[in-house]
């Protein structure tokens, strides 16, 4: 039973004597220990019987997840909170406001287009708009050549009294100075042809939210493919709801009926841009 | 599935944490006498006790054990070390000990003879022990009963092994001479 680093018969004496000490001793404390192992306890018996304890399975990820984010989300200050909550409250009434004006325009397609505008006959214009114009009316009776029921034909050819109410409409909200001219046109949106000239000021202010932009986005194109031409003679925003609705108009009146609601959406940002052109 | 006859202890450690019971039974089998008599040499009143205790323990951190097959013996002496300090700790804080009342034992023993003579060979070999100081009756018990190395027995007490050879050499030198004053008596 001795262990190699038990080198006690190396000459020493006094390690010869400890190694017969060491024997001896081992002869007398091995009666300690007993032959055979003594009675387990209560848990080691059933340690021995059942085996190793397993350790708590682990939660799943989902609720580990939450429990993280619920955690997260408690040791966030008050105000976090509110920022987080406005923030969810306009991303809901953004989508909300969405979903009712694609709701609107699906159940506005087969809306007849408008009569198509007369042009100004006090405002001259550059050659771009003119180009644009005369493009919109290529594309206007093309459009209205092929597709009679089609929504560029509503939105590029002929304005009809309902468009010319949604037109001023839209004016008010967000391109005035294509709608400007619809209302210097059409008797009936004079009073918004009055609200065009400061709102389109408010219209080239406001071009940045994207919610209104959006909402009234669809109707100012309509408003742009009819008054592109006459909306330029006054503002920035004019000479841009003419360059996309003439473009669109001229090149396909499928395309400027299609960007009619859309362009209408982006009328904002493209408002801008037709300010930096 | 059971290897043979006489396993390793490097194996019996894998079949265990692979949670085969029968491995956990071959090393409270091999081991435990010797932690018993270890324990028994160092004076616990309930050593059958603690030795399960000890037991428990090793199994329970037996997944984080890593050694070869001379290391769990020290392994497992290391952890009976430990939880014999902490049982003097707690019975130095909790004062004398209570009067034992055999009515109130309900322990059973396969052999009251054995345990018996047992028990008399074990008074006389404690009273050779009380004469030496803990540290060299710690020393002598895991150098002779654990069997284990001098340099397992310096990192269970925490000694260097210079340290554990002096201690090893005065507890033999002491334990020569109660012998052959016993002898001599």
């Amino acid at each position: 039973m001795s262990r190699p680093d038990d080198d006690f018969s190396v000459g020493d004496p006094r390690r010869e004597h400890d190694a017969a000490a060491l024997a001896t001793a081992r002869s007398v404390l091995r009666e300690l220990v007993p032959a055979t192992p003594p009675p387990a306890s209560a848990r080691l018996d059933q340690m021995l019987r059942e085996g190793l304890p397993t350790p708590p399975a682990d939660p799943s990820r989902i609720g580990a997840w939450s429990a993280r984010m619920l955690s997260r989300l408690a040791g966030l200050g008050v105000a976090a909170k509110l920022l987080l909550a406005a923030g969810v409250a306009a991303a809901g009434v953004g989508s909300a406001a969405t979903a009712v004006e694609l709701t609107h325009d699906q159940h506005s397609k087969p809306r007849p287009a408008p009569t198509t505008p007369a042009p100004t006959p006090t405002s001259p214009r550059p050659q771009a708009s003119t180009d644009e114009r005369s493009g919109g009316a290529t594309g206007t009776t093309s459009r209205s050549s092929t597709e009679p029921g089609d929504d560029s034909n509503r939105d590029g050819s002929s304005p009809r009294p309902g468009d010319d109410t949604s037109g001023s409409h839209d004016d008010g909200t967000s391109s005035s100075g294509d709608d400007g001219s619809n209302g210097s046109n059409v008797s009936g949106p004079n009073v918004s042809g009055s609200d065009d000239k400061p709102s389109g000021s408010d219209g080239g202010s406001t071009s940045t939210s994207g919610s209104d932009g959006g909402t009234s986005g669809s109707s100012g194109s309509d408003g742009g493919s009819t008054s592109g031409s006459d909306g330029g003679d006054t503002s920035t925003s004019g000479s841009d709801g003419g360059g996309t609705s003439g473009s669109d108009g001229g090149s396909s009146g499928g395309d400027g009926g299609g960007s009619g609601s859309d362009g209408g959406s982006l009328s904002g940002s493209d408002g801008s841009s037709g300010g930096d052109g | 599935m059971r290897p043979g006859a006489d396993p390793r202890d490097s194996d019996l450690v894998a079949a265990a944490r692979a949670g085969h019971t029968w491995a956990l039974t071959e090393i409270w089998q091999r081991h435990s006498p010797a932690v018993l008599g270890y324990l028994r040499g160092r004076g616990v009143p309930d050593a059958e006790d603690m030795t399960s205790d000890v037991f428990v323990s090793v199994f329970e951190r037996i997944g984080k054990f890593h050694g070869g097959d001379d290391d769990l013996r020290a392994f497992v002496f290391t952890i009976a070390h430990h939880r014999l300090v902490d049982d003097v700790r707690r019975r130095t804080r909790r004062g004398p000990a209570v009067a034992y009342d055999a009515d109130a034992d309900a322990r059973t023993h396969p052999s009251a003879e054995a345990e018996a003579l047992d028990r008399l060979t074990d008074r006389r070999v404690r009273e050779l022990l009380d004469e030496l100081s803990p540290d060299q009756r710690e020393v002598l018990l895991l150098r002779v009963i654990a069997d284990l190395s001098l340099e397992q027995t310096a990192d269970v007490v925490g000694k260097r092994v210079g340290a554990v050879k002096a201690l090893q050499h005065r507890a033999l030198a002491a334990l020569r001479r109660l012998m052959e004053q016993a002898v001599s008596l």
